[in-house]
């Protein structure tokens, strides 16, 4: 649904986006992940035609954002980070005006606005003035403006940001609940929140693509084993990998604020008594054992890592 | 289409909604009254004189009264128009809210062109919400009405041309204090810009003698049409929204 | 990108061909003839751009599909190529346009005749009207100029301050703020009274080939044009010659008659009487259409007194005193004149002073002869009067006489207009003009120490050229104004303050308040 081809943008000599290439596929949800500046906001704009690529092409339901920009926006919803909205305008009002915006009908409009009012539940808040709501609310405005007229893609930057805890989980269900039938492009930096939601994760750094995770497969195959141990790194790891059932192993970071620990992500198959079995190697060979535990944080390794060597690669550069 | 009403309507709403418009709008309506009514009194000293010497003395509404009424009108216009069209983008684009709308199935040609015809309605409201001086004279004597409308005709234009400018200057910025304070000087200078024609070298001066907004708007406040002043008005703003629109576009790019 | 900085060249072309066009435009806009080298321009800039396209075909057919034209072309030079194509397309709306004249009155429209004359002017015109820049009033006229250059561009017209280009004012001679001048070529008119008629006219009058003659009666002591003495004329000749006319003698005893191609005659201050057959000629050309002006000082009659009075012209035996002469640091017996009958001649003079130089009194006779028409012309102040007693004045002071002296205002010229001869049998073209003949009871007045003096040389020069003026000149009716007149009672008079200052606005501060509160208000 969503084509990035080779896209550029450069400001002035700063090259936001570089080379940056990758596809979502109809009915996925997408984790579109990087630290801040890393180009997510500026690779979205290009999407939602704010401005052109320098470089390279972008399309959207096969309709590319330098060419038909219009049937490129017909096809999106989209919610920035800020959620910018009318302050002096009611929440009915305003959802009427983006449907109208949109291309409705007044008639079609007012259906509109009265379903995604239902959809992001903000009934009893219908006839308040934005800039009175608090900022969940803003954020239900936000979303539900993306949601007018139905947009087979949506593009949500940071949805989650400044809501609270229960406000969060109901926002992820509903993004969760478009998988399937909506291509959700979903940009953010809080991790659990994409591995809750997405079925894919891009992550770029710099301006360029640093990795793709497929969720899925990932979840099936099974994330693996990690141990974390204070001892000889070398002697370590021989070890573990001789215990019987253990696949392959890989070095894992070591955790902030101990040092001298060593990490590593142990892939056993599905073989539950190796955890058992290694527990007691790591012990008997005279090691300190800190944790074993599934890797349910993959995902956040993997950012780190990517992060990290990118940030090293830097160093080196300089 | 249906975005440009929409965005139209929704401007349109902004303004009657917002407390700075009828202020202004009060302002503007005591003012041009006052003005109104100093230059009856002075028509009906006139008429006096008229009658006791019709030789020495003739009077004529439109010229000396319709006329430079409405040319009071149009002068505080100038001064009103930049306080009107100064939020129109700079407001949008300091909030965010462009990029929003941006995001609908709206080009930027839409954006400028709905903002331009709302604000337009709101100066052709307040011109006309400030015309019950003029609509008196019906009762009072008896105005010749195609003049008049002709006088109506170049309020209308010129304001065009004014709130264009303005339209560009909130293009340009995000602070609307700054698009106000650079519309204001740049519809000073096209109005001025006609006496130049005393100082100036002829060839010159007579480029900026065309290029003056009072000058056009003179032959249609005395209820001359000329169709050369009709395209005058409806290429400077036409000029301007297009480069409203080119900045718009480019500021955005650049950023 | 790297297609268009190879291609600087073919830009730089471009944007010359922009300029071009744009150039172009306004030249053909503005420029007052041969304006088609407007055209000439645009087209060469059109040229530049179609090479410059050409140069760039390989980029431009990348641009035309699309990312280039959208990115580094799309504002810039979007913004330069929409700027000539607007300053062309305005060129061309001010070269044809149309006029609606909407006002009551028709202000903005001339009369017929006027249109008839702008039609077949022979060559451009250029009008210089002299304001000061900030003066207010010169709409009117700006606005009639303006119609005449709608009307033909070869009239075309320009404001001039005269005090900031002293050196046209002073070779046109215009000492007037609101003074138009209509310069043809190397001839000139100025008008001072800017009106439709005047200013066609004038137009009618400046685009005339040729000179006008004016015959100068000779031989009992006139005064001459060529003598630079006190007495001597030789200054009206100068400013004469500049408004071309060609000044013949005319020695009246030899010749037969007035000859044919005369403008005009001129008799100016004869020292000794007329011959009988010279006057006879004199009136013969009169009564055939002939214009003539007198001007006799006190007690040089030239022989006329009679001849005038059978023309309706009572020629005063006395001596005009006026004491109002003395605020303008003159003797009594040198009288003022700011009061003129509303007069052709007379018209663009109103608040200009003549002062003559001992006058006698010019008035209509009691008795005018049947089909003569006699108006006074010129006045001289409330405190004058016309002293009959010229040998008593040698002696005293001079003093008002009851029942003997005239009492002021004296009318000190007047107009004669003759009924117009009858076309001779078998005669073909305009109808003959009527004869007219102006007398002023003073020579002195144009003489060279006194024709710098405010009004005299206008009244001089209007006298000429009044009486020498064409057959072909038009005569309209003033426009009337709107006329609306409006007088209020005191009721309307409050409306007209409450209603617009008071109440209107009220209503919409209450509005306001009202819509503003309700918003606040969860709906």
């Amino acid at each position: 649904m969503i084509e990035v081809k080779g896209l550029c943008k450069r400001f002035g000599a700063n090259l936001a986006v570089d080379e940056l290439s990758f596809t979502v596929q109809r009915g996925e949800i997408l984790g579109f992940l990087g630290p801040n500046g890393a180009g997510k906001t500026t690779t979205i704009r290009i999407l939602t035609g704010f401005f052109p690529p320098n470089e390279g092409t972008a399309l959207v339901g096969g309709r590319d954002v330098l060419e038909d920009i219009m049937a490129v926006r017909a096809m999106i919803g989209y919610l920035p980070e800020s959620v910018p909205l009318y302050s002096e305008m009611r929440v009915g009002e305003y959802l009427h005006f983006v449907g109208r915006a949109k291309g409705l009908s007044s008639k079609q409009a007012k259906q509109e606005a009265g379903r995604v009012i239902e959809a992001v539940g903000l009934g009893p808040r219908t006839g308040q003035l934005i800039g009175q709501l608090s900022k969940g609310y803003r954020q239900r405005v936000g979303l539900a403006q993306a949601l007018v007229s139905d947009p087979p893609v949506l593009i949500l930057d940071e949805p989650t940001i400044g809501l609270d805890p229960g406000q969060i989980v109901e926002i992820r269900s509903l993004v969760r609940s478009f998988a399937g039938h909506k291509t959700v492009m979903l940009s953010s930096h809080i991790l659990p929140e994409v591995e809750a939601t997405c079925d894919r994760v891009v992550i770029i750094n710099h301006g360029r693509l640093a990795a793709e995770v497929d969720l899925r497969t990932e979840a099936q195959s099974g994330a693996g084993l990690r141990l974390v141990a204070r001892g000889p790194a070398e002697e370590l790891g021989r070890l573990v990998a001789a215990v019987p059932g253990v696949g392959s192993v890989e070095p894992l970071q070591p955790p902030p604020g101990e040092a001298d620990a060593v990490g590593f992500i142990i892939q056993a198959g599905e073989d539950q008594a190796v955890r058992g079995r290694l527990a007691k190697a790591v012990v008997e060979a005279g090691c300190e054992l800190l944790e074993l535990a599934p890797a349910a944080t993959h995902l956040e390794d993997l950012f780190l890592r990517v992060i990290g060597s990118e940030a090293a690669a830097d160093k080196e550069a300089a | 289409m249906k975005a440009l009403k929409a965005i139209y309507l929704r401007e349109l709403r902004a303004y009657f909604l917002s407390p700075i418009f009828y202020v202004i709008l009060v302002v503007f309506q005591v003012v041009t009254g006052f003005f109104y009514f100093l230059h009856v009194a002075g028509y009906m000293e006139r008429s006096m004189m008229a009658a006791r010497n019709p030789m020495a003395m003739q009077v004529d509404l439109q010229t000396m009264l319709i006329g430079p009424v409405m040319l009071n009108m149009a002068f505080l216009m100038m001064i009103i128009a930049p306080i009107l069209t100064m939020r129109l983008l700079a407001e949008e684009k300091k909030s965010g809210t462009l990029e929003l709308l941006l995001s609908y199935p709206v080009s930027d040609t839409m954006v400028v062109l709905g903002k331009f015809l709302a604000v337009w309605t709101v100066y052709a409201l307040m011109i006309l919400l400030s015309s019950s001086g003029l609509g008196l004279l019906f009762w009072l004597t008896e105005p010749h009405l195609p003049a008049m409308l002709t006088g109506y005709l170049g309020l209308m234009l010129v304001g065009a041309a004014f709130l264009s400018v303005g339209l560009l200057a909130s293009a340009l910025t995000e602070n609307q204090i700054v698009a106000a304070t650079n519309t204001f000087p740049v519809l000073i200078l096209f109005w001025v810009m006609g006496f130049a024609s005393f100082v100036a070298p002829p060839a010159t001066g007579k480029v900026l003698e065309s290029l003056s907004t009072l000058t056009h708007l003179e032959k249609l406040n005395q209820g001359l049409i000329d169709t050369a002043d009709l395209a005058f008005f409806v290429l400077f703003t036409a000029f301007f929204l297009f480069t409203a629109i080119r900045v718009l576009e480019a500021k955005r790019w650049k950023v | 990108m790297e297609g268009l900085k190879s291609n600087l060249a073919a830009r730089v072309l471009a944007i010359a061909g922009l300029f071009l066009l744009g150039l172009g435009g306004l030249v053909y806009a503005l420029a007052t003839f041969k304006y088609f080298w407007g055209l000439v321009l645009a087209g060469a800039g059109l040229v530049l751009l179609v090479v410059a396209a050409v140069v760039n075909r390989r980029s431009l057919a990348r641009m035309a599909t699309h990312r280039q034209t959208r990115l580094g072309l799309g504002s810039l030079v979007g913004v330069l190529a929409f700027l000539a194509l607007v300053i062309f397309l305005g060129a061309l709306a001010s070269r044809h346009h149309l006029r609606f004249d909407l006002s009551k009155s028709g202000q903005h429209t001339l009369a017929p005749q006027t249109r008839q004359v702008l039609k077949n002017l022979p060559e451009p015109v250029e009008a210089l009207a002299f304001f000061q820049a900030v003066e207010m009033g010169r709409e009117p006229t700006e606005q009639l100029l303006s119609q005449f250059h709608y009307r033909n561009p070869k009239f075309t017209y320009r404001l001039v301050d005269p005090d900031q280009e002293p050196t046209l004012a002073e070779r046109y001679q215009v000492n007037a703020y609101g003074t138009v001048v209509l310069v043809a070529g190397d001839r000139h008119e100025s008008i001072k009274a800017v009106d439709e008629q005047n200013l066609t006219n004038a137009l009618i009058r400046v685009t005339k080939k040729g000179q006008k003659i004016i015959y100068w009666l000779i031989g009992h002591g006139e005064r001459s044009l060529t003598d630079e003495g006190k007495a001597g004329y030789s200054r009206l000749a100068a400013s004469l010659k500049q408004q071309h006319y060609l000044i013949k003698p005319l020695v009246l005893a030899t010749a037969k008659q007035v000859p044919a191609d005369g403008a005009a005659v001129v008799v100016a201050g004869p020292r000794k009487p007329l011959a009988k057959v010279e006057k006879e000629r004199l009136g013969a050309y009169l009564a055939s259409g002939g214009r003539v002006l007198i001007l006799l000082d006190p007690q040089y009659d030239g022989g006329l007194t009679e001849w005038l009075a059978a023309r309706g012209v009572k020629l005063g035996q006395d001596l005009v005193v006026d004491l109002a002469s003395r605020e303008y640091g003159k003797s009594p017996f040198a009288p003022v004149s700011a009061a003129y009958a509303d007069h052709e001649i007379t018209r663009p003079m109103a608040n200009t002073l003549t002062f003559f130089t001992v006058a006698r009194s010019v008035s209509p006779a009691k008795k005018v002869p049947a089909g003569f028409q006699v108006v006074p012309l010129v006045f001289s102040s409330k405190l004058s009067w016309a002293e009959t007693d010229l040998e008593g004045m040698r002696n005293k002071s001079p003093e008002f006489d009851k029942g003997r002296d005239t009492p002021g205002p004296v009318s000190l010229g007047v107009v004669v207009t003759l009924p117009a001869p009858k076309p001779k049998p078998g005669h073909k073209g305009p109808a003959p003009t009527a004869g007219q003949l102006v007398v002023i009871g003073d020579s002195e007045f144009a003489a060279n120490p006194d024709l710098g003096q405010v009004g005299n040389r206008d009244l001089i020069l209007n006298c000429i050229s009044y009486l020498a003026q064409e057959a072909d000149l038009v005569s309209l009716r003033p426009k009337m104004a709107g006329g609306e007149s409006m007088i209020l009672d005191l009721f309307q008079a409050r409306m007209v303050f409450w209603l617009p200052v008071v109440v209107v606005p009220l209503i919409f501060a209450i509005i306001g308040v009202v819509v503003v509160l309700r918003r606040r208000r969860v709906a």
